[in-house]
């Protein structure tokens, strides 16, 4: 954590926990830059989901990779447009000698089961979001970070992977009192 | 319209006979939970509940678009389960079995389908 940070936890510290900065800067040296565990647990459980979805997803994909417009479309009208890779099913006319193994039925199951992991995860992370001030608190830009300097040291920061010190979660939250 | 899970569509007009006015005809028992129905291919057989087979779209079909239902669309009879995929309206249909119990059937899984990792019901 270097000096900078430093100046920025004390000073949100003092706007959001109400803390002075006297209190704050011994207490900041412990501190760990963790998200909340739930917003951990939903980020692990969107990743996963996203994989199956898109595995699955490529495999319903190539049973007919062919895109249509309108109300319906089949091998017999023209596709919008269609993928040039081979298919899963032999009615499919790909130009390739070969065809895909069908691997549809559990793609389609995962792929609907992964849909229902992907929106309750989504709901549970939007209502924590709202309701226990993540998204006030951790997300929503202060004044001060949309100044063009301000813009500037963030981007900065994100291209060299540095993460932000974790003063700003933690005394947010009650979890560690300077007394 | 038959949609299949492939992901490809057709609308036609096909005509037959209402699958509903069979079971009446053949005065099907009010313990009838499902209608098993076999193609002449031996690995093809499927099967619907009540509320598919007595919707009066359910239909066993030997006609589309006017003309009489050719061999490539399923002729010479397909059942057609227009709430469902397309597996569902299985084609070169040769028997029809009524039954309480749906276990006795393959491996027990309702249809040809789920054996395959496919769902038994296919509600589009």
């Amino acid at each position: 954590m270097n000096r900078r940070d430093r100046g920025f936890a004390a000073r949100l510290c003092v706007v959001r926990g109400g803390l002075t900065s006297g209190t704050i800067a011994p207490m900041m040296e412990t501190l760990r830059p963790r998200h909340p565990a739930l917003v951990r647990v939903t980020h692990w459980l969107t990743a996963l989901a996203f994989f199956a979805l898109l595995v699955s997803g490529v495999e319903i994909l190539i049973s007919h990779p062919r895109f249509y417009w309108g109300e319906t479309g089949n091998v017999n009208t023209a596709p919008l447009f269609s993928l040039p890779i081979p298919a899963s099913r032999n009615m499919v006319p790909t130009g390739y000698g070969y065809v895909l193994p069908d691997q549809n039925g559990w793609s389609r199951y995962l792929h609907f089961e992964a849909a229902w992991l992907a929106v309750l995860t989504g709901r549970l992370y939007l209502a924590f979001g709202f309701f226990k001030g993540h998204f006030r608190r951790n997300l929503f830009p202060y004044r001060s970070d949309l100044s063009p300097k301000a813009l500037v040291s963030a981007v900065a920061d994100h291209l060299r992977f540095r993460r932000p010190a974790g003063i700003v979660l933690a005394c947010g939250s009650e979890k560690s009192s300077p007394q | 319209m038959i949609a299949c899970e492939e992901g490809w569509s057709y609308i036609a007009e096909w005509s037959g006979v209402p699958l509903p006015y069979i079971l009446d005809r053949v005065g099907a028992h009010p313990q009838v939970r499902y209608v098993v129905y076999r193609s002449i291919q031996p690995d093809w057989w499927e099967s619907i509940d009540m509320a598919d087979a007595l919707h009066p779209q359910t239909i066993v079909a030997d006609g589309i678009n006017g003309g009489e239902l050719s061999v490539p669309y399923g002729g010479p009879l397909r059942m057609r389960v227009p709430r469902q995929l397309g597996y569902k309206s299985l084609k070169y249909i040769t028997r029809l079995t009524l039954t309480d119990n749906i276990k006795q059937f393959g491996k027990g899984l309702g249809s040809a389908e789920p054996e395959a990792g496919y769902a038994w019901y296919a509600g589009i």
